[in-house]
């Protein structure tokens, strides 16, 4: 009777909230520093989506007679050395990194979901020949290889993109292979080979589903390393090209040279890229320890912490008839 | 969670630091202390400048020069330490280009030079690079090993050598008197080695040597550049010196001989190059007679392949002097080391080069209003900080042809000057009213470049020019040129 009370309240407390509130919910109450990670999070986003509306003048106009001016009222952050506004240029650089993170991390989760799940599920020596090839990718230096890669296809955000992506997805494919191993001796996998289902079925219908919280963690996570992987192409003069504000490239360039007589022309971008990072990070970790219980001991939504909480309730219920 | 509150505040406490930092008023830019007035080489020959002048330090003993000014006595001894970002290529110039080969500046003599007096520590008529770093025009060339020349027919130069240069003295010229047979063998096998620069560059139809101190050189024709190849930058070296090796003699830097004013002492690959001065060097100071050059004993030049370390090393006094610097990179050695002294020389131009030959370049209406859009003036003062030139005629001021912008022809000016009401409307008769796309590629390996471009597309942008930027790497630019 106590057992199949305390289902019955887990399955109306389950009913009552949508994941996504339950996580917001529980990322208020238990993660603030991912809480402070989301706000960071939401308004760089914001501030990329509106940046033509909060940037005070374009990324690339210059203002005669304030060239390497110092942060003023009138700049807030001050000028760069071709008279433009390091302000609009880090507003408009968010966006630059949100939009390479974004899609980054999509191609990311996208090429190691087709890789992982595919190599997890099939598995023998289909799994055992392309885990090679990943290992054999993955021996290469990161930066080494995304030099090599950007120098064969140019510079460009679409490009950015695609080879921040597809490294990034390579190494990925460990993680979803991981999981998708972990989901499929489940009985219900088993069943759907049982009634008939193609590999094909039983992947999308019983497997993504079930792998859904590392992917998202996967997501969230390589969202930061992307966003500084291509600080770093920019920096290095392999990212986005000029005049397109991106911290990294800000940094690199003009920055680096005038770092002694204008050192806010670092500065800013640098901070901006440094909370940016930090922000994603910490949401990302918070948002790990929120959806995988198992890597922090059962304080997820059907850990040991939410049970207590269902007990008491139901204690204090009988205890009210 | 305490721990975490305590280093998120120390965290923030460190970026306010840096905030607080980068608010603060940028370096003032100080005037260099000593330079001779006119540094930038602006001037046009035959424009008066004042009396050049010098510095000079209270307590040292001085002397007049051959300009009439008084200068610290010139003092012999000490060394002179600069940095170098590679190592010598070659040392011999007929197997690589004399840029390649820096080191037979300092132990080997040309026939002729250009005239140092001209120069920054002269009267400063003369552009650094333009004119001194080798001679492209007559006017200031100044005898070195040929004491004088003739041409007493277009294409037939005869050279008149110094007597008395002494080759330095180690073996196997050990010494002996520099002549004419030396420049003949010097200036032929320039010309007839494939590794040459100058290899078959309208050689001479014959060299001479009529005396043991005349050299004739006879061309089919007359052309100016010969007189650059043959005897300015052309080093003349040692039949015996070279032809050890099967020939190869020159490019050991253990045999490097010349009638320059250092002998190579030591060069260790990747490290140093160091050079002692020549005793039997015959050249006197041409701003002090009388004094024997050189007058430092030892030249050192230290091998640093980076940048930051170089500018470290100059910051540190581990060297005595460094060029070329960009604005950027000199400006905080103005309060960290105001003892040194700074000069600003002319150096390259930055120059657009447009597809004449296809729509929508090819209308002149159409480039004229690319060259209106730009505001010269505004790259010259803000992102230079004043230390550019319009470049508005095809030679620069050092240059006894070029005519200064402010005595060029109305139309030639407005062709320079910015109007981009103008510009818009050029292209609107050009039939472009809603303006063009261009594509505009950039040298990577030019950050000020890079630059530049980003202003000008702002530039060309306003007036309906959309231009978009096309950086390409230093190896892929030069070889779609």
């Amino acid at each position: 009777m106590g057992m199949a009370t305390l289902a019955i309240e887990k399955a109306q407390t389950r009913k009552s909230r949508s994941l996504f509130v339950d996580v917001l919910a529980r990322l208020v109450r238990e993660k603030p520093m991912g809480l402070v990670g989301a706000i960071i999070v939401l308004i760089m986003f914001l501030t990329g989506i509106f940046a033509n509306f909060l940037a005070p003048h374009g990324y690339n106009a210059f203002i005669a007679g304030q060239f390497l001016k110092p942060p003023s009222l009138a700049f807030p952050m001050g000028t760069d050395n071709v008279g433009r506004d390091i302000f609009s240029r880090v507003i408009y650089g968010a966006r630059v990194s949100m939009i390479v993170g974004l899609c980054g991390s999509v191609l990311d989760v996208f090429v190691a979901t087709i890789i992982g799940s595919i190599s997890g599920f099939i598995g023998g020596k289909f799994d055992m020949v392309v885990q090679r090839f990943v290992d054999a990718f993955m021996c290469f230096p990161g930066l080494m290889l995304l030099i090599t890669l950007m120098s064969l296809m140019g510079t460009g955000m679409a490009q950015v993109i695609f080879v921040l992506g597809l490294v990034w997805g390579v190494g990925g494919s460990r993680v979803v292979r991981g999981a998708v191993i972990a989901v499929k001796e489940n009985v219900y996998i088993e069943a759907s080979r049982a009634v008939g289902g193609s590999t094909r079925t039983t992947i999308f219908r019983h497997v993504l589903p079930n792998i859904l919280a590392p992917i998202i963690v996967l997501f969230t996570t390589a969202v930061g390393g992307i966003v500084l992987a291509e600080a770093s192409l920019s920096f290095l003069g392999y990212g986005i090209p000029p005049p397109t504000p991106s911290w990294g490239g800000m940094l690199g360039t003009s920055g680096r040279s005038y770092m002694l007589i204008a050192p806010w022309m670092v500065i800013w971008p640098g901070m901006a890229l440094t909370v940016a990072v930090f922000g994603i990070n910490m949401f990302g970790d918070a948002l790990r320890d929120l959806l995988d219980p198992r890597l922090r001991g059962g304080v997820g939504r059907y850990g040991s912490a939410r049970v207590e909480r269902i007990k008491s309730r139901i204690q204090s219920m009988k205890a009210a008839r | 969670m305490h721990r975490k509150v305590i280093w998120l505040l120390i965290s923030v406490a460190l970026v306010a630091a840096l905030v607080l930092s980068s608010c603060s008023q940028p370096a003032p830019s100080v005037t260099p202390g000593t330079t001779v007035k006119g540094t930038t080489g602006a001037t046009s020959p035959g424009t008066t400048t004042s009396t050049p002048t010098t510095s000079v330090t209270p307590g040292h003993e001085t002397i007049k020069d051959s300009l009439g000014r008084t200068v610290e006595k010139p003092i012999y001894g000490g060394t002179l330490t600069l940095a170098a970002a590679t190592d010598p290529k070659d040392f011999d110039e007929a197997f690589a280009n004399t840029w390649l080969t820096p080191t037979l500046g300092m132990t080997n003599d040309p026939l002729v030079t250009v005239d140092w007096r001209a120069g920054p520590s002269g009267t400063n008529e003369a552009n650094i690079m333009q004119d001194l770093y080798y001679p492209s025009f007559t006017q200031w060339i100044w005898p070195h090993l040929a004491e004088s020349y003739e041409m007493p027919s277009p294409g037939v130069w005869i050279y008149y050598l110094r007597k008395g240069v002494l080759f330095q003295n180690k073996p196997p010229v050990n010494g002996r008197e520099f002549t004419s047979a030396d420049a003949a063998y010097s200036i032929n096998r320039m010309y007839t080695k494939p590794g040459s620069w100058i290899y078959n560059a309208h050689p001479p139809t014959s060299i001479e040597t009529p005396e043991k101190y005349t050299l004739k050189l006879t061309y089919d024709r007359f052309d100016s550049y010969d007189f650059i190849r043959s005897v300015s930058i052309t080093y003349m070296v040692a039949k015996e010196n070279i032809e050890q090796n099967n020939g190869e003699g020159g490019r050991n830097w253990k045999n490097a001989v010349g009638t320059g004013p250092y002998l190579l002492n030591d060069y260790v690959v990747g490290n140093s190059i160091t050079y002692k001065k020549n005793p039997t060097y015959w050249e006197t100071d041409p701003f002090i007679p009388g004094n024997k050059l050189p007058y430092i004993d030892t030249f050192k030049v230290l091998i640093i392949p980076d940048l930051s370390t170089r500018l470290a090393a100059l910051r540190s006094g581990k060297i005595d002097q460094y060029w070329p610097l960009t604005y950027e990179q000199r400006q905080p050695f103005l309060t960290s080391n105001p003892q040194l002294k700074q000069r600003s020389i002319t150096g390259g131009g930055y120059n657009i080069y447009l597809p004449n030959n296809v729509a929508p370049y090819k209308d002149i209406r159409v480039r004229d209003a690319i060259s209106e859009a730009v505001n010269r003036d505004l790259i010259m003062n803000d992102f230079f900080h004043g230390e550019a030139l319009r470049l508005a005629f095809p030679v620069l001021p050092s240059n006894p042809e070029y005519t200064p912008f402010d005595k060029l022809p109305q139309d030639i000016k407005d062709k320079y000057s910015y109007n981009p009401t103008n510009a818009k409307k050029l292209l609107a008769d050009a039939g472009y009213p809603t303006g063009f796309s261009m594509k505009l590629t950039v040298n990577t390996a030019n950050q000020t470049a890079q630059d530049m471009a980003a202003l000008l597309k702002s530039m060309w942008d306003s007036v309906g020019i959309n231009t978009t930027l096309v950086p390409q790497e230093n190896a892929v630019f030069t070889s779609t040129l």
